[in-house]
């Protein structure tokens, strides 16, 4: 229990009162002296990378708005769920137990929210993922919705990585390789879908455990390539994605298959952390490595105002990884989470919630900045693109798919590696948009 | 009672013996075992503890692998983080991996410090859940894969808590324990306890009488300590102890009971066995004196003699008997004028041999005591023997047996006139048959040349009167002598294998004349399954059914007389059955006793003794049966004659007649029983009958009614042929069957009147049923070569035919020599013989017939048994010693051969027919000798050399057409 703050404000204006008209006053004034909070639940063990981006993100947009929602000062409380699903809990146990957490924003991992979805729900955490991208997350069986995701989302993904590979690369093999977690799992589902589509449904799935060895890796590289696969598509972890890419090249080399290396097509959780480290620009050309993203690369073209001034505000916050924007790792975490922080702000802006009375209902304040995501008024600047209404109702599993989806199959590119491992969004063409 | 003391008072001292060595071995057993055995267990409890401690060092480091193996993999990881797809991935990496029988529990803790994964689930476990969580909580800090290792009691057991960190990255993320049981890895016994103790822990506290032993656990820093219980310590020594010297006792008993029964042969026994002897010795004092005081009062005389025969004592009998005392016959023989008169010298020639030889002897002696007259002595002598075998002395016994032999000899003499007088009524009574019967022959003979005299009508009915009053008699008599024998048992049974159907058709043969006279129909039912060959007197039986079926015959007027033979496993049952007058109720037993019939009236109506029956009835008990009537006054009666069945060893049972099955035969038997027992016989041997004289056999007799027609037979679809006629001699066979086979049934009057005039083969009446189906498969086997074929009619005569006196007519090659004294009987045979053209010679005497013999040599000798100057068996004997002294001599001409010798005498005893052949005779005719009879006796004796093959065949001729 957090020691109670004194303050000397209101008590001496009612010094009559009863026992109990001054404790409400000291709840009040408790309330009062405290400031809204976000709590991060980041992996910055395993993938600080990621965790280090969006936590950029958050503070460089509410750096832009004063760090005060609907005028009320806020405080980020950074957690580390390790990447472990039930530390993620600690951190969901600790919002339900602050009466002034506001939102959760999530980190690069699914399973915590798939886990714990319904709890989510139930219990009204309002979270805001901008880096998980299983697709069932954000649309539960039941009528409440507390989850919002300004990020990828595999329920479009599938048919990005799939369209991308056949179409524009003539993949005709090919074959998934992915995590065995519910995140792999929902990636065999859009996947599958996506490739059922253009008749190839019986592509071969091969799953792995996270942490696997180069062994085990060698071991189903060699399956892979005995079952004649032509291109690999791939949802891993930045580590074990590397190891599997490693072993994919090796087993293409040593089997006298240099000509025709099987490609990889990568879901984006391989960029979460030091990939690049680990697999170098010779080996990422063989494999002819393509990587799920979302367009607005901050290395792309179309560079537009709003970019610049949230660059220099991050700029300003973190000089030293700002100075070159384009090699900020993970920088799809910076991206979403300021984006997503954006909408935050004007979610409680619209809402109000600031001018809320220090006794007011935590859960009411939360019911109502909910409400306000998903019918924002006003249009908001991101660094992706200009948001409006980019959320609405959840009408349940019957209604919009994508209610609490701020993007669109629009807004997923491939992206290739340069030789400094940078990432490069590849736009999408007529044919990506017209499949859409 | 001194025997009992001396036992007693060996049991006591070894048993004495036995308790001191028990009480000072087991004493010396407790003392010193304590020690020893302390040293030898607290030994053992030092390797003990050492190796418990190396053995939980190792079982810990194994599992402390296990567990950090297990700890590293993935799935593992992904289960505690909450990650994995699969709800149980986790749980089936655990339980797929082969742990340690003695792990308890294992379990993943995550890091909400929950078990994600408890195996087996439901354990209980030896550490608390505070321990659990302080641990967890410990080990969700760690950084590095170190083992926890902690201990707990639990239920009196060490088990021991081993648990890691599930690593990530170097991160705790979770904890993998494993609690394991100490136990299996201790191997403690039951007075041990073990207690893991922490090194600068609290020292372990001891309970009264423990001890303790430390030693360190490799690897953990902890120790083990061994406690154990002096007192169980105590309690096990004392078993051994109690174990030990149960056995020593075991042993020790065991060896005095040896030395015990040893002692009792060596010491006790001889002891026991002087003390039996002394009072055996007295006893047999006591005995002798008994035994002497007998000997001097008993009635009979008693002395003993050494081995030269000299009296050396004698008892007061013996006194009396001699007149002398003992002292002067000291050394005397008994025969050294001992007694007035001596016993004989054959006797005394034997009580010396028997003295020499040694050997007892009981005679019985006749001697004359000097003071009274001679009397009978059994005198008793037995040799006394010294243990060397030689005869020290004898005991002689006499006993006064005079009276006893008085009685013998009036027994002897009673006996031996009572069998003179039996002798005297046996030879009576021959005699009487003699005397009677040879008038009778007398009679007979003559009335039988009489009647072939030429005789006015009168004279012949007198004649054949007198022939018919002479054979009655002579029945009379046949049967009085019969019974007479039966009475005096002196009938002796054959037990020779005999044919029983030759008998039964035999007899049937013989009555077949007489019923055929009166118009009775003489049936046999004697079918061919039935038995044949069989074991008893066959002659006997014949009698005794020539008795039933004649007496049948004799008493029936109408109707029939039907001899039936049936047998079961055990019983041959011949039933005699007739239509005749009946026989009432009352008499039926009677019928059996000598001399009655029915009634008088009978007796006057018909002829005869009256003997029959109860002859026959005798027999048949001798032969071991029963002959039973039943009957009805006006329908008739039966005889039954049951005997146990004993078959011929050897009497093949008869084959079947599978060539007559499923043969089809209509049957034309005018009589009603007759063809009833026919339709039997032919039924029996599988054959399809129809009665073609009551019913048209035409009707209901198809194809399908035979199963195993013969192929010969095709079948008609109306009318089916049958395959063989049986008929009637008479009978009209219907026109359809003109073209089947057929046998013809004759009566013996139409087989000979009326041979040709059958068709077919014919068979004479009675009918034989081996006759009947041997004629059945001949022509059956030849119907096809037609009726044309057929061979001529051939009547089979009953062997018992009258053929033989007409065969002998003509005996004129013959030289018949006849002695016989009696000159009437001389005058019978002459007319006898005189048409059979046989020269005769006639002498009166042995010595003439002898004579006689010596210079004409006749062919055939008829010889009278009682003949003066030499009997008939003398003259016989003579004869045959003459011949064979010829034969000797004239080795090379031809052999003669033995001349038939036929006694022809009155004497009709069996016995005189035993003497008479066993003198050398050939055969045995009886007076008075019936033409017939004598004339087939010739013939049959008649040697070969006399008669022509060719007079033969005529003779045979001859014989067929009468």
């Amino acid at each position: 229990m957090r020691a109670p703050v004194r303050t000397t404000q209101r008590r001496s204006a009612q010094t009559s009162l009863c026992l109990a008209a001054l404790l409400s006053v000291l709840a009040f004034a408790q309330a009062a002296a405290e400031p809204w909070r976000l709590l991060l639940d980041l992996d910055r063990t395993r993938n600080p990378a990621s965790a280090h981006a969006i936590e950029m993100g958050v503070r460089t947009a509410l750096a832009a708005a004063g760090n005060r929602l609907g005028g009320r000062a806020v405080e980020v409380v950074p957690l580390d769920n390790r990447g472990n699903v039930k530390r993620a809990l600690l951190s969901l146990r600790a919002y339900l137990d602050d009466p002034n957490a506001l939102a959760v924003v999530g980190g690069i991992h699914s399973p915590p929210y798939l886990r714990y979805r319904e709890m989510i729900n139930r219990e009204g955490v309002l979270t805001l993922l901008p880096w998980s991208s299983a697709a069932p997350i954000t649309r539960p069986e039941g009528p409440d919705n507390w989850i919002f995701r300004l990020s990828v989302d595999d329920d479009k993904m599938g048919e990005r990585i799939v369209g991308h590979a056949v179409e524009r690369s003539g993949c005709q093999q090919p074959a998934l390789l992915l995590l065995k977690t519910g995140w792999g799992r929902s990636a065999e589902d859009n996947m599958g879908r996506a490739l059922a589509a253009r008749g190839l449904g019986a592509a071969p799935v091969f799953w792995f455990d996270d942490g696997i060895g180069a062994v085990a890796a060698r071991l189903l590289a060699r399956d892979i390539a005995s079952a004649g696969a032509d291109c690999v598509l791939l949802a891993a972890s930045p580590l074990t994605g590397a190891a599997l890419a490693k072993a994919l090249d090796a087993t293409a080399t040593n089997e006298g298959q240099t000509a025709s290396p099987i490609r990889i097509f990568a879901h984006w959780g391989i960029i979460a952390g030091p990939f690049t480290d680990h697999v170098g620009h010779g080996l990422r050309q063989r494999l002819g490595l393509r990587v799920l993203q979302t367009c607005a690369l901050l290395t792309g073209a179309r560079r537009r105002a709003a970019v610049f001034e949230v660059l220099a505000h991050a700029k300003r916050l973190y000089p030293d990884t700002f100075a070159e924007p384009e090699s900020l790792p993970a920088q799809a975490g910076f991206i979403h989470a300021h984006d997503l922080t954006r909408l935050l702000i004007a979610a409680a802006e619209q809402s109000a919630i600031g001018q809320d009375g220090p006794a007011s209902d935590i859960h009411d304040t939360r019911r109502r900045l909910r409400a306000a995501l998903q019918s924002l008024e006003r249009p908001v600047e991101g660094l992706i693109r200009q948001y409006s209404q980019p959320f609405a109702p959840w009408q349940g599993p019957g209604g919009d798919r994508d209610a609490h989806e701020a993007l669109g199959l629009a807004d997923l590119c491939m992206a290739r590696f340069d030789a400094r491992g940078r990432l490069h969004a590849i736009p999408n063409t007529a044919l990506d948009v017209r499949v859409r | 009672m001194r025997r009992h003391r001396l036992a007693l008072t060996f049991w006591g001292f070894l048993l004495g013996g036995l308790a001191l060595t028990a009480a000072l071995g087991g004493l010396g057993v407790w003392l010193s075992s304590g020690p020893a055995f302390e040293r030898f267990q607290e030994r053992s409890l030092n390797s003990q503890s050492r190796e418990s401690a190396r053995a939980l060092s190792v079982v810990l480091a194994e599992h402390a692998r296990a567990l950090t193996y297990l700890a590293r993999r993935p799935r593992l990881y992904a289960a505690v983080t909450g990650e994995a797809i699969e709800q149980d991935a986790g749980r089936d990496l655990i339980t797929s991996f082969d742990l340690f029988e003695d792990v308890r529990t294992i379990a993943v803790y995550d890091v909400l410090q929950e078990a994600v994964i408890a195996e087996p689930a439901g354990t209980e476990s030896a550490f608390s859940p505070a321990q659990r969580a302080a641990r967890v909580a410990r080990l969700l800090e760690a950084e590095r894969q170190d083992v926890l290792v902690r201990h707990a009691r639990h239920d009196d057991h060490v088990h021991f808590l081993l648990a890691t960190p599930i690593l990530r990255q170097g991160l705790s993320e979770g904890v993998l324990s494993m609690e394991i049981a100490a136990d299996p890895a201790l191997g403690l016994t039951g007075t041990t306890r073990a207690r893991i103790a922490n090194p600068g822990g609290p020292a372990t506290a001891l309970g009264p009488g423990e001890r303790l032993l430390s030693q360190p656990i490799e690897g953990t820093g902890l120790t083990l300590d061994l406690i154990w219980n002096s007192t169980a310590v105590e309690r096990e020594r004392a078993a051994l102890v109690r174990d030990v010297v149960a056995s020593m006792a075991l042993c020790l008993l065991l060896a005095f009971a040896g030395l015990g029964a040893l002692g009792r042969r060596v010491i006790v026994n001889p002891l026991l066995a002087l003390e039996h002897s002394r009072r055996e010795l007295a006893e047999s004092e006591t005995k002798a004196r008994e035994l002497a005081r007998i000997a001097e009062v008993v009635n009979d005389a008693i002395f003993t003699a050494d081995a030269n025969g000299g009296i050396l004592w004698c008892n007061s009998a013996f006194e009396r008997q001699c007149g002398l005392p003992l002292e002067e016959m000291i050394g005397l023989k008994p025969e050294q004028g001992l007694r007035a008169r001596g016993v004989d010298q054959a006797s005394a020639r034997r009580i010396v041999n028997t003295l020499a030889a040694g050997q007892p002897l009981r005679i019985v002696l006749h001697a004359q005591p000097k003071a009274s007259e001679p009397r009978w002595y059994e005198e008793n002598i037995t040799p006394v023997r010294n243990p060397q075998g030689g005869v020290e002395r004898f005991i002689i016994i006499e006993r006064d047996v005079t009276e006893l032999k008085r009685r013998e000899v009036e027994l002897e003499a009673a006996r031996t006139s009572a069998e003179a007088a039996n002798r005297a009524k046996s030879q009576f009574l021959a005699n009487m048959s003699h005397e009677i019967r040879t008038p009778m022959n007398g009679i007979i003979g003559m009335t039988e040349l009489l009647l072939e005299t030429p005789l006015s009508e009168e004279q012949a009915s007198c004649a054949r009167t007198i022939a018919g009053s002479s054979e009655a008699l002579l029945t009379i008599i046949n049967d009085i002598l019969d019974f007479s024998k039966v009475e005096a048992g002196k009938i002796t049974l054959q037990d020779e294998p005999y044919d029983l159907t030759e008998v039964v058709f035999g007899v049937a043969a013989l009555l077949q004349p007489k019923a055929a006279e009166k118009g009775i129909e003489l049936c046999v039912d004697h079918a061919e399954g039935q038995p044949r060959h069989i074991l008893g007197d066959g002659a006997r039986m014949r009698q005794i059914l020539v008795n039933l079926a004649g007496n049948a015959v004799k008493f029936t007027e109408a109707g029939h007389v039907a001899i039936g033979v049936r047998a079961d496993e055990e019983t041959l049952e011949i039933v005699v059955e007739d239509s005749g007058m009946g026989i009432p109720e009352s008499k039926l037993e009677t019928i059996f006793v000598a001399f009655e019939q029915v009634d008088n009236a009978a007796t006057r109506q018909f002829d005869g003794t009256g003997l029959g029956l109860a002859i026959a009835r005798r027999l048949v008990e001798l032969m071991g049966g029963r002959l039973d009537v039943r009957s009805t006054v006006g329908k008739g009666s039966a005889f039954t004659l049951a005997l146990p069945l004993r078959l011929a060893p050897g009497a093949a049972a008869t084959p079947g007649r599978t060539a007559l099955a499923g043969r089809r035969v209509v049957l034309y038997e005018s009589h009603d029983l007759r063809r009833a027992i026919l339709v039997r016989w032919l039924r029996e041997w599988g054959m399809a009958v129809k009665d073609g004289w009551t019913q048209d056999w035409t009707a209901g007799w198809t194809a399908g009614a035979v199963s195993t027609a013969a192929p010969s037979s095709a079948p008609v679809p109306d009318l089916v042929i049958p395959d063989l006629v049986i008929a009637d001699h008479q009978a009209q066979i219907a026109a359809a069957l003109s073209a089947v086979p057929c046998l013809r049934l004759a009566s013996p009057e139409d087989a000979v009147h009326r041979p040709a005039e059958a068709q077919g083969d014919v068979l004479v009446r009675p009918i034989n049923p081996t006759a009947l189906g041997g004629a059945l498969e001949r022509l059956l086997s030849t119907s096809g070569t037609g009726v044309a074929g057929t061979p001529a009619p051939r009547p089979s005569s009953p062997e018992h035919s009258a053929a033989a006196p007409d065969l002998a007519t003509d005996l004129s090659a013959l030289t018949i020599l006849v002695a016989e004294d009696n000159a009437t009987n001389r005058l019978v045979v002459k007319r006898l013989l005189a048409k059979s053209g046989a020269r005769l010679i006639f002498t009166e005497n042995g010595q003439e017939a002898l004579d006689a013999y010596a210079a004409q040599r006749p062919d055939i000798v008829l010889m009278d048994m009682s003949m003066p100057v030499m009997g008939g068996l003398e003259a016989t004997r003579r004869i045959r010693s003459l011949e064979q002294a010829q034969t000797q001599e004239q080795t090379h001409a031809q052999t003669p051969g033995e001349t038939p010798i036929v006694a022809l005498t009155a004497n009709a005893l069996e016995q005189d027919r035993r003497r008479c052949l066993d003198a050398g005779m050939t055969d045995f005719l009886t007076k008075p000798v019936r033409k017939a009879d004598l004339l087939a006796c010739l013939a049959r004796l008649r040697p070969p050399s006399a008669i022509s093959e060719e007079r033969v065949e005529i003779l045979r001729q001859t014989a067929h057409q009468r």
